[in-house]
C-alpha cells in the first residue's frame, strides 16, 4: 500500500535517570489498519505512547503527522493534532456524567454556562455512531468497565481522532465485551481512522491486527505483516529467546483430599458450588467474567462471609473463617489484583515477603531481623527475583517481580493450600514462563493449587481438572484429556456440548 | 477477569436508582429530630424558631459550603476557622480606622482571598499535602489575628455593620439571606460552570483529568481561594453579629464545618459530595443545638450530647450504605 | 502502566525512607546551631532540660497519635480523653483512693476511650474522622459535667512529684516520656504488632488478606492512643497542681504538627516515632528560641505556623536533592 501514513516516528530515543526507555525507534501507521505493539513490561510500549500522547518530549528523533514533521509538546497539542489515546487506567472522572466526561476540558458554553443540552446531544450522537446504549447523563462510576471504555473511544472521536492508541483495551472485558470492541474498531477502521493496538494478549494479534511491530528492552526489535508472522516467532522477538516451556507440567497420580467446598451459598453470586481440589495437583477454574470464580475465591478464604454451605481443609470443616484462621490452616490466596490486594506498595520486598508468616516465623512476636533476612533472602533467590535489594520498595519492582513477590510471601507460611487468581494476567511472557514453572514445583512438593484464569491456553496448559463456572454456579468438571478450548467456553457460555 | 467482589453492577449500564433510595440517611436524622423536638416542646414548631435556627447555622452553612468544595477536591482545609477570626478582624480595624462599611467588608474578604492564595501556592506549587499546609496557614493566621488584636477583642458599633449581622430583610435575618446567597451561588458553580466541574474532576480523577488537558493546579489553586473568600465572609458576618472581633472566635469552626460535609454524605475520596448534603448536615448540628436549647437542656450537656448524636447520625449513614440499602 | 515499571535498578541501593529521618535531624541540628549562635544560653545544662521537660508532654501525646496515624487513621478525641481521664484521676484522688489507684483509673479511662474509638473505626466502620471528632464533643462534654465548673486543686506530694520532681537530676516528665518512648519504639520496629500496624495502614485489604489481624491491630492503635492521652494527662495536672475542662483543648493540634513535622505520612505506613521526637524538638526549641530572644508570645502562633509549612518544604527538597544525587 502506496498510502500516506498517519504517522511516521523516526529514531526515536528517550533516557529517564538510570535507564534508556527507548532507543532510536521506528514507528509508523497507516490509515484504517490496526499495528499491534508488542513487548514485555519495561519494553519501552508505554514510554513510546506517551511521547505521541505528548505527555513526554523525545530527546531525539522526529515525528511526521500526515508527512509533515511535528511537536507533539503537551496533551491538548495531541488532541488538537488528531491524537487520541485511551490508557489502561481511564481518564475518566467518576463523579462527572458521560457528557461531561466526554467534553471533559472543551464544555460549550451558552450564556457564561455550561451549555448542558448541547453535550447531552452531541455525546448522544457519538454513542449511537458506537452502536452503545449509555445514558449520557448517568455518572460515570455507575458504568461498567466496558462501558467506560466506550465513554473514553467517543471521547476520542469527539475531538476528531484520526489516530487511536489504545492500551490494554481488552484486560477488563468479557468475551463478549471484547467482541462488541473489535467491531467497534472494525468500523473504525472503514473510517480511515488508524488504532495503535497496545496488548498482551498474543492471540489477539491474529484477531486484530493488520502489522505488528515488537520491542524488547526499549529497542525496536522489528515490524511484520501478522499474516506472515506465527506467534512463537513474536514470543521469541519479546523475549530474545525461544520459550520452550510455556507449560511445564509433570503430571502425577492424585493425593489426598486437601479442599473440599461443600454447598456454597452467597446471595446470588454464589449458588451451590461444591469443588475439591487434591494434593499434588493443579485444579483450573474456567468461566467467563462475572460468573462468580473471584467471589468464590474470596469465600474460600473466609475474605467475604457467605450464607450457608461448608469449607474443609483436610477433612476438617472450619467455621468463623477469615483470612487469618485460613493462613493459619495453611492455605494462601493471590488475589487478582495484585497492587490492590496482593501488596503494600509503600513497604519494602523484604516486609511483604515476611507479612503472613509473623506468627510463624516471630511467635514470641519480637522480629528478629536476622531471621528476616535469612528467609527473605532465600525466596529471593528460589524464585529469580530481580531487585537491587531486599529494601527495595515493592512499588519499583516490575509487574512479573510484584508477582513473585506475592508467590514468595504464600511460599513462605508453607502453606499446602494455594488459590491463584488470575496468576500470570499482566505479566510478560518471560515471567509467566516462569512463574508456571514453580507452580509445577509446588504440586510435584504436595501442595494444592486452585488456579483461577482467563487465559484458556494457560488453563489447558496447567490443570489436571477444570471446573467451569457460569452465573454463579459450576456447570461442569473436566479432565485433563477431554478439556478443549470449544468445551470450555461451550460450558462457560452455556451452549451445548457434544460428549 | 472476574467482576471482583464489590457490589457495584461491574458490568452494568448505570441504571438510575428508585428516589427514594437516593435520600441521604441524615435527612431522616434531621426529620427525627425535628419531630422529637416538636414533640418534646412546643416552642421548637414556630416560625420565629426556625429562622433562629437559620441564623444560627447561617455562619456554619458558609463555613461548610467552603469544606465542601475543598474536600470536593481531594483536599482539606483546616485553616477555615482562623481565616473566619482574622477577616472578622482586619474588618473591624478597617472600620475603626475610618473606612466605609462595604469597603471594611471588602478589606476582611480581602484578607481570606490572600490566605486562601497563600494555601492554595503551596499545595500546588510548593506540593504540600493539604492537611500540612492549611495546618500551618491555621496557625499563622489565629497567630496574626492574636498579634492585631494584641489579644482583647476590639469593638465595632457602627449600625451599617451590625445590620449585616443583627438586621432582617422582611422576617428574615441577614445572615441566612447571605447563607442563602451563598449558597446558591456556590450550587450553580458547581453544577453549570466549568469551575465546578474542574473541582469534582480534581477530586476524581487528577491525573486523567490533566492528561485531558486540564490545568488542574490553576483550579486547585482557586478552589482555596474561594474557600478562604467564603471563610472571610463567615467571619465578617460573625463580627456583625457579635459586635466585635475576638481573635479566637473562630477555633474549632473548621472541624464543625468538615463534619457537616461528611455528615452530610460529602466523602473524603473521588468528588463524590452534593452541597445538598451539607445543608443537611449543617442542619443536623444547628437542629441540634437549638433544640437542646429549647427544651431546656443545660449548657454543661449539651457538648456531650452533641457528640453522641453525631456518631449516632455517621453510623445509621453507615449502616444503610453497608445494607446496600442507599448508595 | 506508568514510569516505574519501566525504571529497573537505580544507583541509589537505600530504603529511601531512612531518608525521611535524616533530612529532619539535618533541619533540627540546623535550628540548634542557628539558636546557639544566636543566644549563648541556648546550650546550657539548664536550658536544654528545660527545653526536653516542655517538649516531653508533647511527646507523649504525640506518641499515640502517631500510632493512630501510621494505620491511615487520626484521633482528634486526644485533647478531650486527655482532660477527661485526669479529671476522673484527680476525682479518685481526692475522694481519697490510694494514688496509684488513682492514676490507674485514669489510663484505664484513657484506654476505655480509645477503645471505643477502635471499635467505632473498625468494627462499625466509620470514618476515624468522624467517629473521634464525635468522641472529641462527648469526653469533654462529660469532663465539663463532672466538674461542674469548678477546678479541682491542691494534690498530694507524691502526685505532684510526677510533674515537678527530679529523679537524679533529670526533671520527672522527661523520664515518664523516656519510659513510654522507649517501648513504643520496640513495639513499633521490632515486634509482629509493629509490622501488623504499618502493613495495615499502607494497605489495610492487602494486610487483611495476608491473614493480618486489622480488627485487633486497629483496636488496639486507638486503645493505646488513649492511653498515652491519658498519660500525658496525669504529668500535666501534676504539674499544674490544678484539674479543670479546659486544659486539653488546645492540645491537639500541636500533637498532630508534630507527627506531621516528624515525617509521619497521614496516608498510613510511613513514619514512625523516631520523627515524632524530632518534630516535637523542633517545634519546642522554636519557640524556646523565641522566648530566649525575647519576641512576644502573641508572635509564636505565627512561627509555629509558619514553621510547620517550612520544615516541609525542607524536607522535600531535602528528599528530592538526595534522590537525585544517588540516581
Amino acid at each position: 500500500m502506496a498510502e500516506q501514513p498517519l504517522l511516521q516516528a523516526k529514531k526515536i530515543t528517550k533516557t529517564f535517570p538510570g535507564v534508556l526507555a527507548l532507543d532510536t525507534v521506528d514507528f509508523d501507521l497507516l490509515p484504517g489498519e490496526v499495528h499491534v505493539l508488542l513487548g514485555e513490561n519495561g519494553a519501552g510500549k508505554s514510554t513510546l505512547m506517551k511521547i505521541l500522547a505528548g505527555a513526554y518530549q523525545p530527546d531525539a528523533g522526529t515525528i511526521a503527522l500526515n508527512g509533515q514533521e511535528m511537536r507533539i509538546a503537551n496533551p491538548r497539542q495531541a488532541q488538537r493534532l488528531g491524537l487520541g489515546i485511551i490508557y489502561q487506567e481511564f481518564n475518566l472522572v467518576p463523579y462527572l456524567s458521560v457528557a461531561q466526561n466526554i467534553f471533559l476540558g472543551r464544555f460549550p458554553h451558552r450564556w457564561g454556562l455550561l451549555d448542558q443540552a448541547k453535550m447531552h446531544a452531541e455525546s448522544r450522537k457519538l454513542l449511537d455512531g458506537l452502536n452503545m446504549d449509555i445514558d449520557t447523563r448517568a455518572k460515570v462510576v455507575r458504568l461498567g468497565v466496558a462501558q467506560q471504555q466506550m465513554v473514553e473511544v467517543a471521547k476520542a472521536l469527539s475531538v476528531r481522532s484520526k489516530i487511536l492508541i489504545m492500551d490494554e483495551p481488552t484486560a477488563a472485558l468479557t468475551d463478549r465485551e471484547i467482541e462488541q470492541l473489535f467491531a467497534t474498531i472494525r468500523r473504525l477502521k472503514q473510517q480511515g481512522i488508524g488504532i495503535i493496538y497496545i496488548s498482551h494478549r498474543l492471540q489477539e494479534v491474529h484477531q486484530i491486527g493488520e502489522r505488528v511491530t515488537v520491542l524488547r528492552d526499549g529497542k525496536f526489535i522489528g515490524t511484520r505483516q501478522v499474516n506472515q508472522v506465527t506467534i512463537d516467532e513474536l514470543i521469541a522477538m519479546m523475549v530474545g529467546r525461544t520459550i520452550t516451556h510455556m507449560f511445564p507440567r509433570d503430571y502425577q497420580s492424585q493425593g489426598t483430599e486437601a479442599l473440599r467446598v461443600e454447598g456454597l451459598n452467597s446471595g446470588t453470586r454464589l449458588r451451590g458450588v461444591s469443588l475439591k481440589v487434591h494434593s499434588g495437583e493443579i485444579v483450573g477454574l474456567a468461566g467467563l467474567v462475572g460468573a462468580g470464580r473471584t467471589e468464590l475465591a474470596r469465600a474460600v478464604f473466609g475474605a467475604d462471609p457467605f450464607e450457608s454451605g461448608q469449607v474443609s481443609v483436610f477433612g476438617q470443616p472450619v467455621k468463623a473463617a477469615s483470612p487469618d484462621r485460613m493462613v493459619k490452616l495453611g492455605m494462601g490466596l493471590l488475589p487478582e489484583d495484585r497492587k490492590a490486594h496482593g501488596l503494600a506498595m509503600i513497604l519494602s520486598l523484604s516486609e511483604n515477603v515476611v507479612l503472613a508468616s509473623l506468627q510463624r516465623l516471630f511467635p514470641r512476636r519480637f522480629v528478629d531481623g536476622g531471621t528476616e533476612r535469612e528467609v527473605v533472602a532465600k525466596y529471593i533467590a528460589d524464585l529469580r527475583i530481580a531487585t537491587p535489594s531486599p529494601r527495595r520498595l515493592v512499588q519499583f519492582l516490575s509487574g512479573g517481580t510484584q508477582q513473585k513477590v506475592v508467590l514468595a510471601k504464600w511460599l513462605c507460611t508453607h502453606s499446602k493450600i494455594f488459590i491463584f487468581d488470575e496468576p500470570t494476567r499482566g505479566i510478560d511472557v518471560g515471567a509467566k514462563a516462569e512463574i508456571h514453572g514453580f507452580m509445577n514445583e509446588l504440586v510435584q512438593q504436595g501442595a494444592a493449587v486452585l488456579m483461577i484464569s482467563s487465559d484458556l491456553p494457560e488453563i489447558l496448559g496447567m490443570s489436571d481438572r477444570i471446573y467451569v463456572m457460569r452465573q454463579g454456579q459450576i456447570v461442569a468438571e473436566v479432565s485433563r484429556e477431554k478439556a478443549t478450548q470449544e468445551r470450555i467456553v461451550a460450558y462457560a457460555m452455556g451452549q451445548e456440548v457434544e460428549k | 477477569m472476574s467482576g471482583g467482589a464489590e457490589p457495584r453492577d461491574t458490568h452494568g449500564e448505570g441504571r438510575a436508582r428508585a428516589p427514594w433510595k437516593r435520600v441521604p440517611p441524615v435527612a431522616w436524622v434531621v426529620l427525627s429530630m425535628i419531630v422529637f423536638f416538636g414533640l418534646a416542646a412546643p416552642g421548637f414548631f414556630t416560625v420565629g424558631n426556625f429562622l433562629n435556627i437559620t441564623l444560627q447555622g447561617s455562619v456554619l452553612l458558609i463555613m461548610a459550603v467552603a469544606a465542601t468544595l475543598v474536600i470536593l477536591t481531594e483536599g482539606i482545609d483546616l485553616s477555615l476557622g482562623s481565616v473566619l477570626t482574622l477577616a472578622g478582624v482586619t474588618a473591624v480595624l478597617a472600620l475603626q480606622s475610618g473606612l466605609s462599611v462595604p469597603a471594611a467588608v471588602v478589606v476582611g474578604v480581602l484578607t481570606g482571598v490572600a490566605c486562601g492564595m497563600v494555601t492554595g501556592f503551596l499545595i500546588t506549587a510548593g506540593k504540600l499535602p493539604p492537611f500540612i499546609a492549611t495546618l500551618g496557614m491555621m496557625g499563622m493566621a489565629a497567630g496574626l489575628a492574636l498579634v492585631l488584636t494584641r489579644q482583647g477583642a476590639i469593638y465595632a458599633d457602627l449600625p451599617g455593620f451590625i445590620f449585616l449581622g443583627g438586621g432582617t430583610v422582611g422576617i428574615i435575618p441577614m445572615p441566612t439571606v447571605i447563607a442563602t446567597l451563598v449558597f446558591l451561588l456556590a450550587w450553580v458553580v458547581l453544577h453549570q460552570t466549568d469551575f465546578g466541574r474542574y473541582i469534582i474532576s480534581v477530586g476524581g480523577n487528577e491525573a486523567g483529568a490533566r492528561l485531558s488537558g486540564v490545568n488542574t493546579a490553576l483550579w486547585k489553586f482557586l478552589t482555596y481561594v474561594v474557600a478562604g473568600a467564603l471563610a472571610a465572609l463567615g467571619g465578617v458576618i460573625m463580627a456583625a453579629r457579635l459586635r466585635a472581633a475576638d481573635p479566637i472566635v473562630g477555633s474549632g469552626w473548621e472541624f464543625d464545618a468538615i463534619a457537616a460535609t461528611i455528615l452530610g454524605g460529602t466523602s473524603f475520596e473521588k468528588g463524590n459530595g452534593t452541597l445538598g448534603g451539607t445543608v443537611l448536615g449543617v442542619l443536623v448540628i444547628a437542629v441540634l443545638r437549638n433544640g437542646l436549647n429549647v427544651i431546656g437542656v443545660g449548657a454543661m450537656w449539651q457538648p456531650a450530647l452533641i457528640g453522641l448524636v453525631i456518631i449516632a447520625a455517621i453510623v445509621f449513614d453507615v449502616l444503610l450504605k453497608q445494607r446496600g440499602v442507599i448508595q | 502502566m506508568t514510569v516505574a515499571t519501566e525504571v529497573r535498578s537505580r544507583g541509589w541501593q537505600l530504603d529511601p525512607r531512612i531518608l525521611y529521618g535524616g533530612s529532619r535531624l539535618f533541619v533540627l541540628i540546623l535550628l540548634c546551631i542557628v539558636l546557639t549562635t544566636v543566644s549563648p544560653v541556648f546550650l546550657t545544662g539548664t536550658n536544654a532540660l528545660n527545653v526536653l521537660r516542655v517538649a516531653s508532654l508533647l511527646i507523649i501525646l504525640a506518641i499515640g497519635e502517631t500510632i493512630v496515624i501510621l494505620t491511615a487513621g487520626i484521633d482528634l478525641s486526644i485533647g478531650s480523653v486527655l482532660t477527661f481521664s485526669s479529671v476522673i484521676a484527680a476525682l479518685a484522688i481526692k475522694a481519697g483512693l490510694p494514688l496509684p489507684l488513682a492514676l490507674t483509673a485514669g489510663l484505664a479511662v484513657g484506654a476505655a476511650l480509645g477503645f471505643l474509638n477502635g471499635l467505632m473505626v473498625a468494627v462499625v466502620k466509620l470514618p476515624p474522622f468522624i467517629a473521634t471528632y464525635g468522641m472529641l464533643w462527648i469526653a469533654s462534654g462529660f469532663a465539663v459535667v463532672l466538674l461542674k465548673g469548678q477546678v479541682i486543686y491542691g494534690f498530694e506530694e507524691n502526685f505532684r512529684f510526677l510533674g515537678v520532681g527530679n529523679l537524679m537530676r533529670i526533671p520527672m516528665p522527661i523520664i515518664i516520656m523516656a519510659a513510654l518512648w522507649i517501648p513504643a519504639y520496640l513495639l513499633l520496629r521490632r515486634t509482629t504488632f509493629g509490622r501488623s500496624l504499618y502493613a495495615v495502614g499502607a494497605n489495610q485489604e492487602a494486610a487483611r488478606l495476608s491473614g493480618v489481624k486489622k480488627d485487633q491491630t486497629l483496636i488496639l492503635a486507638y486503645t493505646l492512643s488513649g492511653l498515652l492521652a491519658a498519660a500525658a494527662g496525669l504529668v500535666y495536672v501534676a504539674r499544674l497542681n490544678a484539674a479543670e475542662a479546659s486544659i486539653g483543648a488546645n492540645m491537639l493540634l500541636p500533637a498532630i504538627a508534630a507527627v506531621v513535622i516528624g515525617g509521619t505520612s497521614l496516608f498510613g505506613g510511613e513514619g514512625g516515632i523516631v520523627g515524632t521526637l524530632i518534630g516535637a524538638l523542633i517545634m519546642t526549641i522554636v519557640q524556646n528560641g523565641m522566648n530566649l530572644l525575647g519576641v512576644e508570645s502573641v508572635w509564636q502562633g505565627v512561627v509555629l505556623g509558619a514553621l510547620i509549612v517550612v520544615a516541609v518544604l525542607l524536607d522535600q527538597w531535602a528528599r528530592k536533592t538526595l534522590a537525585n544525587e544517588g540516581g
